[in-house]
């Protein structure tokens, strides 16, 4: 009995008797200054703990909603190497942060990674910002909506890509919109094949 | 001894008995007969693997006449006809006035027997046990054929009493309806006949309807001359039985008879059961009825049928002291043929036994049977006349009969002087077979199950009789000597302990079980062999026959493996037309069948193997020039029926051919409109390999173009691919070192199956198109660490795909074809077009 105590004790004083952990703001806050440190190794790690953490903690979320649209919004530092980035990206996708999909959006054309296939490549396994709006889901069709509106054809067919993966009411209905007024004839029967599935 | 007085209407029967003796000829005689060889056909080979079986559907079996009652107890008898998997077998009670009882799922294990006490069952139902009722019986289960050897044996102990009747499978049932419909124009209508073993000898009939309407049926009885002893009329209501007993058989003047029965209803609505019994002295037999050949068109000049039919066993004389008769018991043979069709036929007896182990025989004259005669051969006159009048032991009597076909109704056995010993002898037709199998043997309980073999060859022949039994398996090599008889207990074997060429023995406590008795080369090895089984037991006075199988192809069994089947144009598809064995096995006809195609433009055939030569529907046919065992599984028949082959089998299947091409270089071609221009990873509208590293997106790839031709509308398919793919090279890193990776990319189909944006699928059209550019991104990035990015130096990647496209309309029918993509890149990140391939086929991903 007086064992038994001694172990909750001791668990609640861990804090393991709570469903989530709630971390300390220094911590999260040096994860996320190593997010932004110049070795590729470090920011992996960081970028896994935070995932980790992100998971189980709404206020890690949300700590990193606030703080990594304006890094992914950089885009990678070097082109050639944009580990880094991807690491930013795959964290936004994977806790669905929405307030990330403007930034996200802006580099839909980062899309020569790995393996090849057409299959593949219409699922945007090779574009890591379009999985990450994928994975985000139907809050990230607005920034979709506006590459539709604004961007290039190169852009626009990912962000076409994206809301045909995404297939909530709302990317169809941007789909729909947008179709009007689709200049290339060839992403316009795209969406019209798209659309009719 | 010979017929009654009253038989003056066919006073040719007299005569020809009068010259028996003088007209005898004995075994000295045989050297003249013609030769009777054994077959000598090398068995089928197996198909190996086996081909998967049809698609499971419901397997019934009805009729069955049961009867329980203060002393009656009545039984169901299950064997497993499969060797390769259990059944779960569901029996159906009907009662008289047709309520159903359904009892509790019996599983047979592989080649198993089960035995279903229906007293029990009933009284389970709330039904007492002990009360005289009759209904009749139905069993279920699951499976692609029916697989099930099905009897009821009702047994009363206090009086000696013992019937068995059989279930018949739909199956069965089914081929006799369409036999029916197409040459019946009456009624429905069956003919039987009665004998009268003793004074005292009555009769009963039980008319089961196993339909859902209710039927009229009519039953008539004649005496000797035809006359009318009886007739009467009933109604039969649904999953009914009526009982009709015939006390005028008990009373008639004469000892021979015959009974006819009609009805309203189907040919296959009525399961006829019929007895004879003389409850005083404890004499039963079976009441034989076939299906009335009298009403079949048969026309006037339609050739009779001859055939041999065996009836073994017979005992004659002082019992077998191994046996452990009553001492004094003796036996006296009888064999009872009724010629049920409008043409007269003849019957020629012979008898064989064995002398010091050699068999001997003696062929008597010729016997005329009129059109609806019941005959008694007499069968002491007979062995009088053989010379055997004082011999002690067992004959076979073989007949050759002459008639219209399936009309001979047959009964015959051994009865002891008091008439209460009566071993039942099923006639069966001789004929090449392949394995038969007794349905059922017992040892238990004062029982024992006695087996005759005649092998009616003139050169001996070797067999195999398996055992089956809960828990195991014995095989007893059997030789029998140009016709030889040989006759043994199964209790003999059990109790010899001898063990069987892979070491099994029967454990001493089993008492009951299956067999089958096969050629030495298998179960498919085409035999010629005479063989029944009874099992008897001297305490209770009862002896049975239970069904015998004989084993062979199912219906509708003749198979071809692929069908419908998918061949491209220039390939090839092996077809493998094959028989499905009762068993679960499958014998392999592809070699020795002759093959056809009924449009050689779209394929072409020989020896099975399918050559594609343009796209297209077209037939393909087999035909075997030989004959195969038909599968019966309860060959009881009153009708000295053999087991039955099909001659010449044949199958075929419907095909298609088509063709899938990947064009790797040039233009796409005139028809497909689909464009590379929403295959953002190219850089390119042709084909082929392409440069797209200093472009957007960065990228070395392949374009390719797949067609695929059909034969019918192309929306008719599906469209499928995979992938199996290694990239291994060097890229890059930040620190501006150059490291490797090797990441492979497998994606079974359908994951790599081309998106619609990519896809030609259009109604109206024969052809599919679909556009692939695989290749590789210039930059690598390591999925598991995004640390390891860095633009590849050097690499070499190998895909192979298998793109596949499949009919909807036709389950099955697929074709695919292999292709592959090599993409080499020097170091520095050129592009080597030199050592860059692709094609059909497949490159080793071990590199």
């Amino acid at each position: 009995m007086i064992v038994g105590q001694i172990l909750l004790a001791v668990l609640t004083a861990c804090g393991l008797t709570q469903p989530y952990v709630q971390q300390s703001d220094e911590a999260i806050a040096a994860d996320f200054q190593q997010l932004q440190s110049d070795s590729p190794v470090e920011i992996h790690r960081a970028a896994e703990r935070l995932l980790q953490l992100g998971r189980s903690d709404e206020s890690v979320r949300e700590y990193l909603a606030r703080r990594l649209p304006p890094l992914i919004e950089r885009g990678p530092a070097k082109k050639e190497n944009p580990g880094p980035w991807i690491a930013l990206v795959q964290l936004a996708g994977d806790l669905k942060i929405a307030e990330s999909s403007a930034a996200l959006a802006k580099w839909l054309t980062i899309d020569n990674i790995g393996d090849i296939s057409t299959a593949g490549f219409l699922k945007l396994e090779n574009n890591p910002a379009g999985t990450a709006l994928v994975k985000i889901g139907d809050p990230a069709v607005p920034a979709l909506y506006d590459v539709l509106e604004h961007g290039t054809l190169r852009e626009r067919r990912y962000a076409v890509y994206a809301l045909i993966r995404i297939a909530s009411p709302r990317a169809r209905s941007s789909l729909l919109e947008h179709q009007k007024n689709e200049s290339d004839e060839e992403l316009k029967k795209l969406i019209q094949r798209s659309l009719s599935e | 001894m010979f017929p009654s007085s009253g038989c003056h209407r066919f006073p040719m029967v007299r005569i020809a008995y009068a010259l028996w003796l003088g007209l005898l000829f004995c075994s000295q005689a045989l050297a003249q007969q013609p030769k009777v060889l054994a077959p000598h056909r090398t068995p089928h080979p197996r198909v190996s693997p086996p081909q998967p079986f049809d698609a499971v559907t419901r397997q019934s079996a009805t009729g069955g006449l049961w009867m329980t009652g203060p002393h009656m107890k009545a039984s169901l008898y299950l064997k497993n006809d499969l060797e390769v998997g259990e059944l779960s077998v569901t029996p159906i009670i009907y009662l008289s006035n047709g309520v159903r009882y359904a009892l509790e799922p019996v599983v047979l294990d592989a080649s198993g027997t089960a035995v279903v006490d229906i007293n029990q069952g009933l009284a389970r139902q709330g039904v007492a046990p002990y009360a005289e009722l009759y209904g009749y019986v139905e069993i279920e289960y699951q499976w692609p054929w029916d697989a099930v050897c099905a009897t009821v044996r009702n047994v009363d102990t206090a009086n000696s009493l013992i019937f068995i009747y059989n279930l018949e499978h739909a199956s069965a049932v089914v081929r006799t309806d369409q036999a029916a419909s197409s040459e019946l124009e009456n009624l429905p209508s069956y003919e039987g006949m009665w004998w009268k073993q003793e004074k005292n000898v009555a009769g009963f009939v039980a008319l089961a309807n196993v339909t859902d309407q209710a039927i009229n049926a009519s039953v008539r009885i004649t005496d000797k001359q035809e006359n009318d002893l009886a007739a009467s009329r009933i109604s039969i209501g649904p999953h009914a039985t009526k009982m009709v007993k015939l006390p005028e058989i008990q009373s008639a003047s004469g000892t021979t008879g015959g009974l006819y029965i009609s009805h309203d209803g189907k040919s296959t609505a009525l399961a006829i059961s019929g007895g004879l019994a003389d409850e005083a002295v404890g004499y039963s037999a079976r009441l034989p009825i076939l299906a009335s050949s009298g009403s079949l068109h048969v026309a006037e000049s339609q050739p009779p049928v001859e055939s041999t039919v065996s009836e073994l066993g017979l005992m004659t004389g002082v019992a077998d002291p191994m046996m452990a008769f009553p001492a004094g018991t003796a036996f006296t043979p009888y064999s009872v043929v009724r010629n049920t069709s409008d043409q007269p036929a003849t019957v020629t007896p012979t008898l064989w036994w064995m002398e010091a182990s050699v068999p001997r025989s003696a062929e008597l004259p010729q016997l005329k049977i009129a059109p609806h005669q019941t005959l008694n051969l007499e069968v002491p006159s007979l062995l009088a006349a053989a010379g055997l009048r004082n011999f002690n032991g067992s004959v076979n009597l073989i007949l050759d009969t002459k008639g219209q076909q399936g009309a001979l109704a047959m009964a015959s056995g051994s009865v002891d002087q008091k008439n209460t010993y009566v071993f039942e002898v099923v006639p069966h037709g001789v004929s090449e077979s392949a394995a038969k199998s007794i349905s059922y043997w017992s040892t238990g309980s004062g029982d024992d199950t006695m087996v005759t073999l005649w092998n009616p060859a003139d050169e001996d022949q070797d067999f195999v009789l398996t055992l089956f039994y809960t828990g195991g398996r014995y095989a007893l090599p059997i030789r029998l000597a140009a016709r030889a008889t040989r006759m043994f207990n199964i209790s003999e074997i059990i109790q010899s302990q001898i063990p069987d060429a892979e070491g099994n023995v029967i454990p001493i406590s089993v008492h009951e079980g299956g067999a089958e008795l096969a050629g030495a080369e298998g179960e498919n090895q085409h035999i010629l062999l005479a063989m029944d089984a009874g099992t008897y037991n001297v305490q209770k006075a009862i002896c049975g026959v239970y069904c015998q199988t004989c084993d062979g192809v199912v219906a509708n069994g003749f198979l071809m493996a692929d069908n419908p089947f998918a061949v491209a144009v220039s390939g090839t598809k092996q077809q493998t037309f094959y028989g499905q064995w009762n068993t679960g096995f499958q014998d392999n006809y592809t070699s020795s069948s002759t093959w056809s195609s009924n449009k050689t433009s779209v394929a072409t055939v020989s020896g099975g193997l399918v050559t594609g030569m343009g796209v297209g529907s077209v037939n393909v046919s087999a035909q075997y020039s030989g004959s195969d065992p038909i599968y019966v599984a309860d060959f009881c028949s009153s009708g000295g029926t053999s087991c039955p082959v099909q001659y010449f089998p044949s199958g075929s299947a419907p095909g298609q051919v088509a063709v899938i091409t990947v064009h790797f270089n040039g233009n796409l071609t005139p028809g497909d409109n689909l464009s590379f221009s929403n295959v953002a990873q190219t850089c390119s509208s042709t084909l082929g390999l392409k440069d797209c590293s200093t472009k957007f997106p960065s990228t070395w790839v392949w374009n390719v173009e797949i067609e695929a031709d059909v034969s019918d509308d192309a929306t008719n398919y599906t469209v499928s691919q995979g992938i199996a793919g290694l990239s291994k090279g060097f890229y890059r890193a930040s620190n501006g070192s150059l490291q490797s990776f090797s990441a492979s990319d497998n994606k079974p189909a359908p994951q790599d199956s081309p998106p619609s944006a990519v896809l030609q699928q259009v109604t109206g059209q024969k052809v599919i198109f679909w556009l692939d550019a695989p290749g590789r991104g210039t930059i690598y990035a390591d999925p598991n660490n995004s640390a390891n990015t860095g633009p590849i130096d050097s690499m070499t990647q190998v895909k192979n795909f298998t793109s596949s496209i499949c009919s909807k309309t036709s389950s099955g029918t697929c074709w695919s074809v292999n292709w592959y993509t090599k993409i080499v890149v020097k170091s520095g990140g050129i592009l080597d077009t030199t050592n860059s391939s692709a094609g059909l086929g497949s490159l080793s991903l071990s590199f």
